[in-house]
């Protein structure tokens, strides 16, 4: 996929991809903590932190900070 | 009396972690040493190609230390006492290496990063579907005529790759307001494809070529 195409199909998906109800990264990183401990736990994820889940499918960055987190909490 | 110490690291409870990092005395400065030693060391698990000694391994841990104890309030215990701390700590490194990397980087930049250029001949080569140019152009001309010059270039740095941290120091705004400037304008951009005639499922079909 050529850039232009690539940077084509991230433009319509943020576009296409709106909810009526989002959270930004703030409010994303609010509940950060619980999430990640519910994912390595195996718990289900209670319904307010469900909104994290569907930020990080649109948000690269808060997505990187789950995954570094997830590593971190492995030190213990 | 209470305890002047703790045993093992391991064994503290979440609420151990808050009354001995508000406390002071011994058990405040043994909590603060081993918090300190848990945010490196996931921080270094984390950023493996950093080493434990570090400069941003120890500044963030030091960083973040601050931040933990002046916020310690804001912890509502739904999530382990270190987890929540480990969060900060990482984001304070990624905000590091991230203001590291795009420090010469101005607004513009960022923006023309993510700019979509018009096509380079009007006749159109035989292998790019002639649907396909076309919602090219029905998504330019949107970013350029239906969407606000902060909201142009909000997109459009994102769509470069820049962090929002970034974009949003950039616009002298915080992260929270970059991100309902930008879904306000993902708001006009949606509906400018949908006045276009062009469908959910129409799009998906030449986005996947079909
Ligand atoms: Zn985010």
């Amino acid at each position: 996929m050529s850039e232009t195409d690539a940077k084509l199909n991230a433009v319509i998906g943020m576009a296409m991809s709106v909810l009526p109800e989002e959270i930004g990264c703030d409010d994303c990183f609010d509940y950060f903590a619980a999430y990640a401990d519910h994912l390595t736990n195996g718990t289900p994820v209670p319904e307010p932190l469900r909104m994290v889940g569907s930020h990080l499918e649109r948000c690269a960055f808060c997505m990187e900070e789950l995954e570094l987190l997830l590593e971190a909490m492995k030190a213990r | 009396m209470p305890p002047t110490t703790r045993g093992e690291p391991e064994s503290r409870s979440d609420q151990d972690w808050i009354n001995d990092l508000s406390a002071s005395g011994p058990l405040r400065e043994q909590a603060l040493t081993e918090l300190r030693a848990v945010l490196v060391a996931g921080l270094a698990r984390s950023l493996r190609r950093f080493p434990n000694d570090s400069p941003l391994i120890q500044d963030s841990a030091q960083d973040a230390l601050v931040l933990i104890v002046s916020r310690i309030q804001t912890y509502r215990g739904d999530s382990r006492f270190v987890t929540w701390a480990l969060s900060i700590v990482i984001r304070v490194a990624l905000s590091e290496m991230r203001r590291a990397r795009w420090k010469d980087v101005s607004l513009d930049e960022m923006s023309e990063a993510g700019r979509i250029p018009p096509p380079v001949s009007e006749a159109s080569p035989v292998n790019v579907s002639y649907e396909r140019s076309q919602l090219m152009e029905v998504v330019r001309n949107a970013i350029e005529n239906d969407l606000t010059p902060k909201q142009r270039d909000a997109i459009q740095a994102e769509l470069g790759g820049t962090p929002p941290d970034e974009i949003a120091k950039r616009l002298g705004t915080n992260r929270n307001a970059l991100y309902k400037l930008v879904y306000d304008g993902r708001v006009r951009l949606r509906q400018a494809i949908l006045r276009a005639g062009w469908s959910e499922d129409h799009i998906r079909g030449v986005l996947n070529g079909k």
